[in-house]
């Protein structure tokens, strides 16, 4: 055999397949078979490393995988409160977030409203007959004792008042009594708790207060006048529908609620009162939609004035 | 077949290994070992003895990996993960550490020149080469494990070690 083998032949060599001639010739030719040796020696470093490799799986694989851990955590953390403020001051979202954040409940305006002066009175003792006709007794801010028709005798005596701020009408009696009274035997009338009349509550006339005159709660005549004979109602020029309450909603409860308002001199409404209730929340609803009503006011000789009106409200489920 | 536990013990190591070094990502091949064991399991009925258990195992772990080798898939981070694993972690699979510096770095050289060689083979080729050279089968054995004839085989090799051969000059 002449020359060296070839790549091929110390291929076949490596693998297995070698020719018995090619064998001997490896074994004899220095230089052919150190290229064997070198050859298979490198594929036998290779192959204790590879085992190595899969032999070492375990604690190798927990390392390479801290490592990544490490960074991929960082990563994520990053990346998450990165989102955060990116979301944050995107112009919708902070849009969406600052009515929650700046939610003012404006209170509702509603126009100032003095206490209504013209009150009135009554009062009365009990008696079978109606109260005499008289004088009014003086004003004062506050009443201590009841007028009476006749006076009591008593060692510390207190001057009788009634509580009232309009002009009186002056009649000229040496008793007091109610102005509007008939002429007759002395007697404080049909009403209750001290005074004249046939009120209640320590006034004169036919009134509740210590004032005089059909009204309530102190002060001359009447409060709020009822429609009718020379008094046009008021006639509404805002309605405002009501809600359902959720409660009602789902009890499909419905009905009507009977409110009783005073429609003052500007058409606002006041001193509501609720005449028959639904309950459910429906009272409620229904006053705050009356409240937002506005009318034209009722008038008395071409002037506007507080006139009384039921409003029925009507709660129906479609 | 009788006892599948004891056969999982004593060829998993030998299963890893060639799907490991074939794939070069730990987590692909303890995948792939495991359905390996789990194909093997439910054919165990239908061997029947005409090659070795190895073989037989090698042949359905060579399957696994051409199929994950032409489904494409983790391609892209199996090439991530294998430039930065095992290029720099190579010195550690070097089994003697009492070599002197000079041996270690040429035995270090050596290695990086056959994973190169076997990274630029087909997966054919590449698979025949890690049977034969780290699993040590013969020829025989590898024809079965693979399909092909064994001058198929043979050619493979020579082509391998071809590139081998190549690289390490």
């Amino acid at each position: 055999m002449s020359g060296h083998l070839s790549s091929d032949k110390i291929s076949a060599i490596l693998i297995g397949d070698g020719a018995p001639g090619e064998l001997s010739h490896a074994r004899e030719c220095a230089m052919c078979g150190a290229e064997v040796e070198t050859l298979s020696a490198a594929l036998g470093l290779f192959r204790e490393s590879v085992q190595e490799m899969s032999e070492r799986r375990a604690c190798v694989a927990v390392e390479s995988h801290r490592g990544a851990a490490w960074v991929s955590s960082l990563a994520i953390h990053a990346a998450a409160i990165a989102g955060i403020v990116v979301i944050g001051s995107i112009r919708p979202v902070m849009n969406m977030v600052q009515p929650v954040a700046t939610y003012l409940i404006a209170p509702p305006l509603r126009p100032y409203v003095e206490k209504l002066t013209k009150g009135g009175g009554g009062g009365g003792g009990r008696s079978s007959i109606d109260a005499s006709k008289g004088a009014l007794p003086k004003t004062s801010p506050r009443p201590f004792t009841p007028p009476r028709v006749d006076p009591v005798e008593s060692k510390l005596p207190m001057t009788p008042t009634i509580v009232a701020d309009a002009p009186l009408p002056k009649i000229d009696a040496a008793n007091f009594g109610d102005p509007l009274g008939r002429l007759g035997v002395p007697s404080n009338g049909s009403g209750w708790g001290g005074g004249i009349g046939i009120g209640i509550d320590g006034g004169v006339g036919v009134g509740k207060g210590p004032g005089a005159g059909p009204g309530t709660n102190g002060g001359f005549g009447d409060g709020a006048y009822r429609a009718g004979g020379g008094v046009s109602s008021p006639v509404v020029l805002l309605r405002v529908e009501p809600e359902y309450s959720e409660e009602a909603r789902r009890a499909k409860w419905q009905g009507v609620v009977e409110l009783q308002i005073v429609v003052d001199e500007r058409g606002v409404p006041q001193q509501m009162r609720v005449m028959r209730s639904l309950g459910l929340g429906l009272d409620e609803k229904a006053t705050e939609a009356v409240a937002k009503w506005r009318f034209k006011p009722g008038m008395k000789n071409g002037k506007p004035v507080p006139v009384i009106a039921v409003i029925q409200v009507t709660f129906r489920l479609l | 077949m009788d006892d599948f536990e004891a056969l999982v013990e004593h060829y998993r190591p030998r299963v890893f290994r060639f799907i490991l070094a074939s794939l070069r990502n730990r987590e692909t091949a303890e995948n792939l070992t495991q359905d390996c064991f789990v194909r093997a399991y439910r054919a165990r009925d239908r061997f029947r003895g005409g090659a070795s258990v190895s073989t037989w195992l090698m042949q359905i772990a060579a399957n696994l990996v051409r199929d994950h080798e032409s489904s494409g898939r983790l391609k892209f981070w199996r090439r991530m993960l294998a430039s930065s694993t095992d290029a720099s972690e190579v010195e550690d699979w070097i089994p003697d550490r009492r070599m002197s510096p000079e041996a270690l770095a040429s035995a270090k050289e050596q290695i990086e020149a056959i994973w190169k060689a076997a990274s630029k083979l087909t997966e054919r080729q590449r698979t025949v080469f890690l049977l034969r050279f780290v699993e040590e089968m013969e020829l025989l054995e590898i024809a079965q494990a693979t399909g092909l004839s064994e001058g198929t085989v043979k050619s493979h090799l020579f082509r391998a070690l071809a590139a081998v051969r190549k690289e390490l000059r």
